[in-house]
């Protein structure tokens, strides 16, 4: 339950900071386990993948999938989408490999439960950040470039 | 002695407490706006002044009289010149004091501030006068409400030097006046906000930004652009000779050493006329590229403006718009529609859209209208492509963030393969039904019913709020009722097509049809004529009514209602599939 606890990032802003209205959120670092690609049909989406070996014996991994949503219609580079986050915000961050303490279904259903997903990125002692939409976990797969 | 004592004792807390009284009784007396404003920074005082206050600066008040004399109308407390469009609030200031030197930050309305935010500094010179600096701040009135130090920390004020006592400001325009840019330190002060005569606790507390600039540098400056200047010490007072290098100002390099260390507080303008906060934060936040479109096509820009005076007028639907028109395409601000170039290059998309306009300027609107019995709300752009699946139109709504309603924007694709073949009523019937998804989709954001949005392959997966903390009212209520339960009806694919076809949706479509058909028909091939004389034809003869009603049917096949309606009945379910053919085949697909 105490590690629950310190996985379980519910931070607790307030309304000054880079996320304004919100009350619960889970912040996630920007590192080698998060992978980024561009959706082929629809130009201002971006599909992320979280990967981190699985903790039943079962499956090899388990992938979390999230989306990023551009702010407009057109296609926007990552780079424009992002917003800046606040310091003493991105403190209360963690890498996306702490959260296999957890069960694969508690995670599932902890992510499904937050409305407010971030992934954190540091750039030139700047942190930006985007929102994240949960779109489900698979189980085994892993994102091969083969370009 | 023991009662002495008491006694002297008693006297003692007496006195005291007298004196403690007269203290307080001492601070109630004093000008409690004086007291209002003081800062952490014990050596710096900040207040509002109003028109009695700023009265007992007689020096002040001949800088203003010359003011006065340039201007050319006085309405209430605001002084305007209807050439530079330069409105100033004479009668409120922020002063700001620390030793010898005091400064006073006027509101002010400039015509060409770029939405920045913009006030009029009267400071104090070294030989006891005033100079006077038309500051220009890199942010609006409206981001200044929500701003931050550390955001402060990150943008440049710019300081104009204004010379009032002579005619320069009638014969020069403003922007060719010495710029100065400087060192910059922003202190927040905490403001008390008080009701009435300052009796009792204060109802609020806002903070007031002061900017003390130091070490003040020249910068050239043509139509805005500014190139690099020579730099001279706040504490400089030789002969203007500090310049070390640069380009040459356009005028007054010999004013240098006016520029001591400046002390400004942004103070927006609330009783300027013709200001819009929202609109002055949306100018604020364009690129060149942007900025110079619009001074290039007034028309756009007056558009824009009385754009932002609509009720619920969105930042992101304007800049949308605006990008649009710059890269080709025609944006319609009343209905809050936005064609892209693909569709504005279509003859016949565009000529069946003006159609429509013709119709009603606020068609697009009307029809919401006419559906949802409230004003349309979702911003919606029209453009040609790749559908997902091959459909001749598709509704793609994306919520830029959560939190914000207006940020969610709407795609509609017509699919690039179909175009041809369209019939004018088909296109009609596209441009309403995809408008309605629309909105339907924004409803149920603004709601709460969608928690976000993903997309699988092309199509949209819509994920729903399982507890929205909205209050509702009864209608929203219903709707919010009718949108879980279609959810949950057959696996939930046609939620948003069931919605069309409850609470009349669907019949007001067909009055809208109706209402189109004779802009859209054409009068050598009638569309009635040709259904009803065709040899073929199945049921019939029809009239006008019966034919919109089986098309308003088109695209809201998989709903609850069709099945109910049509697919189970096998006569009604001939006749529609031949009229769906039929307004293809029969309908003019010539727009002219």
């Amino acid at each position: 339950m105490k590690s629950k606890a310190l996985i379980l990032v519910l931070i607790f802003f307030k309304s000054y900071i880079a996320f304004p209205q919100d009350k619960k959120a889970i912040l996630i670092n920007y590192d080698k386990s998060i992978y980024i690609n561009k959706d082929a049909l629809i130009s201002n989406v971006y599909h992320v993948y979280a990967s981190i070996k699985s903790s039943d014996p079962r499956f090899l991994s388990d992938q979390y999938q999230f989306q990023i949503i551009g702010t407009g219609l057109d296609e926007l580079p990552l780079e424009k989408i992002k917003e800046k986050a606040d310091l003493n915000t991105v403190k209360k961050s963690l890498s996306f490999t702490d959260l296999k303490k957890m069960k694969a279904c508690e995670l599932h259903e902890l992510l499904s439960l937050c409305k407010n997903i971030y992934l954190i990125k540091k750039e030139n002692d700047e942190y930006f950040f985007w929102r994240l939409h949960y779109t489900g976990t698979t189980k085994n797969a892993v994102i091969t470039n083969t370009n | 002695m023991k009662q002495q004592a008491t006694s002297n004792k008693q006297l003692l807390t007496y006195l005291f407490s007298l004196l403690l009284s007269m203290c307080v009784l001492s601070s109630c007396e004093k000008d409690l706006y004086e007291d209002a404003f003081q800062n952490d920074n014990a050596k710096m005082i900040v207040k509002r002044m109003n028109k009695k206050d700023l009265e007992k600066f007689p020096l002040l008040q001949q800088k203003l009289n010359h003011i006065e004399l340039f201007k050319n109308s006085v309405h209430n407390k605001i002084i305007t010149d209807t050439v530079y469009n330069f409105a100033i609030s004479t009668d409120e200031a922020v002063y700001i004091e620390e030793g010898d030197y005091h400064s006073f930050t006027f509101p002010i309305n400039r015509k060409d501030s770029y939405g920045k935010l913009e006030n009029l500094l009267v400071s104090k010179n070294k030989e006891g006068g005033y100079n006077t600096f038309l500051v220009q701040y890199d942010f609006s009135a409206l981001k200044l409400k929500t701003i931050t130090k550390e955001e402060l920390k990150t943008h440049s004020t710019k300081f104009t030097y204004i010379d009032f006592d002579s005619n320069n400001l009638l014969n020069s325009k403003i922007g060719a006046f010495s710029v100065y840019m400087c060192s910059e330190t922003w202190t927040g002060v905490e403001h008390e906000i008080y009701e009435g005569n300052y009796d009792g606790d204060a109802v609020d507390v806002e903070i007031i930004w002061t900017n003390t600039a130091s070490t003040c540098s020249w910068v050239a400056t043509t139509d805005g652009f500014f190139g690099s200047g020579g730099t001279t010490s706040s504490t400089s007072s030789g002969n203007g000779t500090g310049n070390t290098g640069g380009s040459t100002p356009n005028t007054g390099s010999s004013n240098i050493d006016i520029v001591g260390t400046l002390y400004t507080a942004p103070t927006p303008c609330t009783n300027c006329p013709d200001l819009n906060l929202m609109y002055a934060d949306f100018l604020s936040e364009l690129n060149n590229t942007q900025l110079s479109y619009l001074n290039a096509n007034l028309d756009i820009k007056e558009q824009i403006k009385n754009y932002f005076n609509q009720p619920g007028a969105s930042s992101a639907f304007a800049l949308e718009a605006l990008n649009n028109i710059i890269n080709g395409g025609d944006s319609d601000f009343r209905n809050e529609v936005i064609l892209h170039q693909s569709v504005k290059n279509n003859q016949k998309l565009k000529c069946v859209f003006d159609k429509l306009k013709g119709l009603s300027s606020t068609i697009f609107n009307d029809i919401i209208n006419d559906n949802f019995a409230s004003s349309k709300k979702a911003h919606i752009r029209f453009e040609i492509g790749n559908t997902p699946n091959g459909e001749d139109a598709v509704t793609l709504p994306f919520i830029g963030n959560p939190n914000d309603p207006t940020s969610a924007v709407y795609k509609v694709i017509i699919n690039s393969n179909s175009i041809n073949n369209l019939s004018n009523i088909e296109i009609a019937l596209i441009y309403i039904h995809e408008s309605i998804h629309a909105e339907l989709l924004d409803r149920c954001f603004r709601l709460g019913l969608i928690r976000s949005i993903s997309y699988q392959n092309g199509t949209p997966n819509i994920i729903f709020n399982d507890n929205p903390d909205i209050s509702y009212n009864t209608s929203d209520t219903l709707f919010s009722a009718l949108a879980i339960h279609y959810f949950h009806y057959d696996g939930g694919s046609e939620w948003n097509h069931n919605l069309f076809t409850i609470l009349n949706y669907r019949t007001k479509m067909v009055q809208n049809l109706i209402n189109i058909h004779p802009w859209l028909n054409s009068s050598n091939s009638d569309f009635v004529n040709n259904v009803n004389n065709d040899p073929y034809i199945v049921g019939g003869p029809y009239s006008l009514q019966q034919l919109m009603e089986y098309i308003s049917w088109i695209g809201l096949e998989g709903t609850q209602e069709y099945n109910n309606t049509i697919f189970n009945n096998q006569n009604e379910l001939s006749k529609k599939v031949y009229i769906q053919i039929a307004a293809k085949t029969k309908y003019t697909n010539n727009c002219n």
